[in-house]
Order: C-alpha cells, then sequence, then structure tokens
C-alpha cells in the first residue's frame, strides 16, 4: 500500500470515528432531554396536584399538564362533587334517580364491589354522615347524638341500584333519604382517568399526585430500571416529612391517615375517616395506611376500608381480593407490610420500624 | 512529533470534529448546575412572586396578593404559612417548607407556595398522604 492510500484510510477512519461520536452525543442529549421533565403544581379537587410528565416532545408533556388539569376539574365539577349543581352525584342525590357518564357509573360500580367485600365498612351511601360532621371544611363540628342515629339507618351501599342499559346511558338510583359521598374516592379516580388519557399521548413516563393519590406511569427515565420512588407521609410529624420510600412499578397508591383533615374540638381530636357502622371518626388500630395496586379507584377505597377495618385478618382478606399491597403504621411506629411490598420500603426515620409477620 | 499519515489540515480537522463533540455533550452538564432554593408564590394559577430564600437575609412576614389576607413567613431555611383567615388551616398545620418540591397550599384563597430547586439525591418522585 502506498503512503498516499494509507493516508486516505487513515482519513477516513478518522472521519467514521468522528461521525460516530457526533451521532453519541446527539443521543445523549437526546436521552438528557427524556430524563428533564414538565413539572406543574396547581391546585384542584380542592387540593394540592403535583404533575411531572417525561417525554421527549416537550409541547407533548406541555399539553398533558393542561389536559390532566382539565381532566382533574372537570371530574370533580361535573361528575362527583356534591357540592356543585348538576353534577352526577348532585343529580342522584337530588332526584335518587339519574343519568350518569360512564366513568361516575363505573366509579359507582367499582365502589360498590368493595363495600359488598367489606360488609360495607366503606360506603359511599355516608353523605348524610359526612355532612352532620363536614371535617375538612368551614362547617366541621360534633354532630348529636340523636343526629348520629338519624343518619346511621341511611348508610347502606345494598340500595344503590345501577342500571346500565345497551345504549350506552347509566342509571343510578338510590333511596330517598340517602346520600352518596364519593369524596373517599375522587382523588383515586382521577388518577385512572388521567391514565387512560396517558395511554392515548407520547409521555414515556409520569408521576402525578392529586391530594396525595399517586399515579406512576410508565417508566422513569431517571433510573436504569424505570422504577418509581414514592415517599409515605411520616404519620407522626405534621410537617410533610416522610417515615420512608416505597419503590414501586407502575401503579396507584393512596394513604388514609388519622392526621389529615382533623377536627379539634373540646381538646379532642376528631379524624376524617367516619365508621359508618358507628356514625364516629373510626377508631382503629393504625395511624396509616398506604395501599398499592392497579385501579387508584380501587387504592383510595382500600385505604379507607383498611384504615377501618385495621391490621387485621379482614383488612388483609380484602387487599387479596384486588391483588393489592399495603403498608400499616400503628401509633407506637410498628410497620407491617404485605407480601408484595417486603423489600420495597426503605425507613429513613428513626421513629419506625418494619416487623416481620413470625407465621 | 512524526505524523506520518497527518497532514496538518487532517489535525485540525480531527479537533475541530472533536470541539463539535464537546460542544454537543457540555451543555448536558452545565444544566445539572444548582438551582437556588426559591419559594415560587401563585394565586389561581399566576405566578405572584419568587423569593429566593439564600438572599433572604433576616426573616419577615410577607402578604400574598389575593383578596382575603393570607400571610406568609418567609426565611431563609423555609417558607410557611402563618395566617389564613380559611376555616380548616390546613396551609398553617402543613408547617415550614425546606426542601426542594416541597409544597403547601391554602385551596379556599387558591394561594399556592412550592419551594423551587434541585432535589436531594434519594428524595422521593412524589409524597403519598
Amino acid at each position: 500500500m502506498s503512503d498516499k492510500k494509507k493516508k486516505l484510510v487513515t482519513v477516513i477512519a478518522v472521519i467514521t470515528l468522528a461521525v460516530l461520536l457526533i451521532v453519541v452525543a446527539m443521543i445523549l442529549r437526546n436521552k438528557n432531554k427524556l430524563e428533564n421533565p414538565v413539572k406543574n403544581t396547581t391546585i384542584g379537587m380542592g387540593t394540592i396536584v403535583e404533575q411531572t410528565f417525561f417525554s421527549t416532545d416537550k409541547a407533548a408533556a406541555k399539553k398533558a399538564v393542561t389536559d390532566t388539569t382539565d381532566i382533574i376539574n372537570k371530574l370533580d365539577v361535573s361528575r362527583l362533587s356534591w357540592r356543585e349543581k348538576g353534577s352526577d352525584v348532585w343529580n342522584i342525590n337530588s332526584e335518587h334517580s339519574a343519568y350518569v357518564d360512564t366513568s361516575t357509573f363505573q366509579c359507582i360500580e367499582q365502589c360498590f364491589d368493595v363495600s359488598s367485600k367489606c360488609n360495607g365498612v366503606f360506603d359511599i351511601t355516608v353523605g348524610k354522615l359526612s355532612t352532620l360532621w363536614n371535617i375538612g371544611t368551614e362547617d366541621a363540628r360534633i354532630p348529636s347524638d340523636e343526629e348520629i342515629d338519624e343518619a346511621l339507618p341511611t348508610i347502606n351501599y345494598k340500595r344503590i341500584v345501577l342500571l346500565p342499559d345497551d345504549k350506552g346511558s347509566y342509571l343510578i338510583e338510590t333511596g330517598e333519604d340517602q346520600m352518596l359521598d364519593l369524596g373517599a374516592v375522587g382523588k383515586g379516580l382521577a388518577c385512572d382517568r388521567i391514565r387512560l388519557y396517558l395511554e392515548t399521548t407520547d409521555i414515556k413516563g409520569a408521576i402525578v399526585s392529586v391530594g396525595g393519590s399517586v399515579l406512576a406511569y410508565g417508566k422513569n427515565p431517571v433510573y436504569k430500571d424505570g422504577t418509581w420512588n414514592i415517599g409515605i407521609r411520616d404519620p407522626f410529624m405534621n410537617d410533610g416529612r416522610i417515615m420512608g420510600i416505597l419503590n414501586c412499578e407502575p401503579c396507584c397508591v393512596s394513604t388514609s391517615g388519622d392526621y389529615e383533615k382533623v377536627l379539634e374540638a373540646d381538646g379532642k381530636k376528631y379524624h376524617h375517616i367516619l365508621d359508618p357502622r358507628t356514625g364516629y371518626p373510626a377508631v382503629s388500630n393504625v395511624t396509616s395506611v398506604t395501599v398499592i395496586a392497579q385501579s387508584g379507584t380501587i387504592t383510595d377505597a382500600l385505604s379507607t376500608a383498611c384504615f377501618i377495618l385495621g391490621y387485621s385478618d379482614a383488612s388483609l382478606e380484602l387487599l387479596k381480593e384486588y391483588d393489592a399491597e399495603a403498608i400499616f403504621i400503628d401509633k407506637e411506629g410498628r410497620v407491617y407490610l404485605t407480601p408484595g411490598v417486603e423489600g420495597k420500603l426503605t425507613i429513613t426515620s428513626g421513629a419506625f420500624t418494619i416487623i416481620k409477620d413470625e407465621s | 512529533m512524526n505524523l506520518k499519515f497527518l497532514k496538518k489540515s487532517d489535525v485540525f480537522l480531527i479537533a475541530a470534529l472533536l470541539i463539535i463533540c464537546a460542544a454537543l455533550l457540555l451543555p448536558k452538564y452545565f444544566s445539572k448546575s444548582d438551582a437556588a432554593l426559591t419559594a415560587v408564590v401563585m394565586v389561581d394559577g399566576e405566578v405572584k412572586d419568587r423569593i429566593v430564600l439564600s438572599e433572604v437575609t433576616s426573616a419577615y412576614e410577607y402578604t400574598v396578593p389575593c383578596t382575603s389576607p393570607v400571610k406568609l413567613y418567609v426565611a431563609s431555611d423555609g417558607v410557611s404559612f402563618i395566617y389564613s383567615e380559611c376555616p380548616d388551616k390546613v396551609c398553617i398545620h402543613t408547617g415550614k417548607l425546606t426542601r426542594a418540591g416541597d409544597t403547601a397550599a391554602c385551596v379556599p384563597n387558591k394561594v399556592l407556595v412550592v419551594l423551587e430547586g434541585t432535589k436531594d439525591s434519594g428524595a422521593p418522585d412524589v409524597i403519598t398522604y
């Protein structure tokens, strides 16, 4: 080979290498773009909404912020709010028979199903009772025993009639004295609706919190394994600190705790999770329950039911019905995990210990 | 140096290509610089103020520009709601916001305070409560 030829080969090799380097550099840049999410925090459904969307298409991620905010607001105003005139729930409560949107119907159906599997410990016909207490609103107060005795017989999910017809309209009927309150599952339902929306977009990964009910969607591009890290609120600290971090695959996560929405009166604290059997805030052996499953409506409903049932066989059996996992925290900081979350929770506060089941 | 097969111009070419590569990659590293902890005050979705906490020399009370009186306490190490005429006082119970990502809201008055900045490594993506 002549010198000239050798030189040519060298130059070609160098240029090829350089082009390769540029391509790699550009790929790295694009990868970096995916890791930089579009984030937004806003108020919706009467609570804080936090949105994080990962996409190489920044415009799509920004659109997802607006679209999901709209989904949450529409769900609140047109479907679930019992205060909002003309919403599905308002219509049911005023007429006791109303045609509703598919999303409302499916949600009521899911709630009915959970109620039937926990003997009505979770029951969306608690409306009369929850408006008596009104915890978390300006009219919060302790009702009289007479008032509670009057409200209790109105609570019975079995009296809800679900009538889907084949023409795509959905009729819900309740007892004349009954009042629906979907407050316990609204945030979880919002997570479910957001997931349905995201499945129609190019968003690769997303994490959304609607007032503490969380949707972890797709892959987290920040970590190689694509998993998500969800902090669990420290139930003993009222400053938003966390007690641990749950590592998880795409799922929904909801927490019910006695530290949230508290009414303080006569030197006593009343939390907002009412036991439909007694009419009073649930007396539980736990202070917080976090539930992990695929549907947010289900995790919302189950966290409420499991809080009322406490760390018990009844709770564990209920969770199994839905392939759900849970983290129970008792008043002494003992943490109980279902098998599916063992090894997934990292405790970050000295006040908590994971208790291993002996059996 | 005896570059048998390379002329000066070739060396320049290689150098130029390497510089292009570097230029493409550099922003990735520069963009990682720490963002200062900033309290973003929003009313009804609109950003009203951005307070860089490290620039706060002495703590002060801050009146949120909204129709109902809402006050924050702004210090170099964090921000908290200290006054609101809303009934549930969820905003005040939230306590002091100290870490990037911490958020507090007075929902009745549509006031939202978010601490922006670089999250600690190991901080969760979101918190369930």
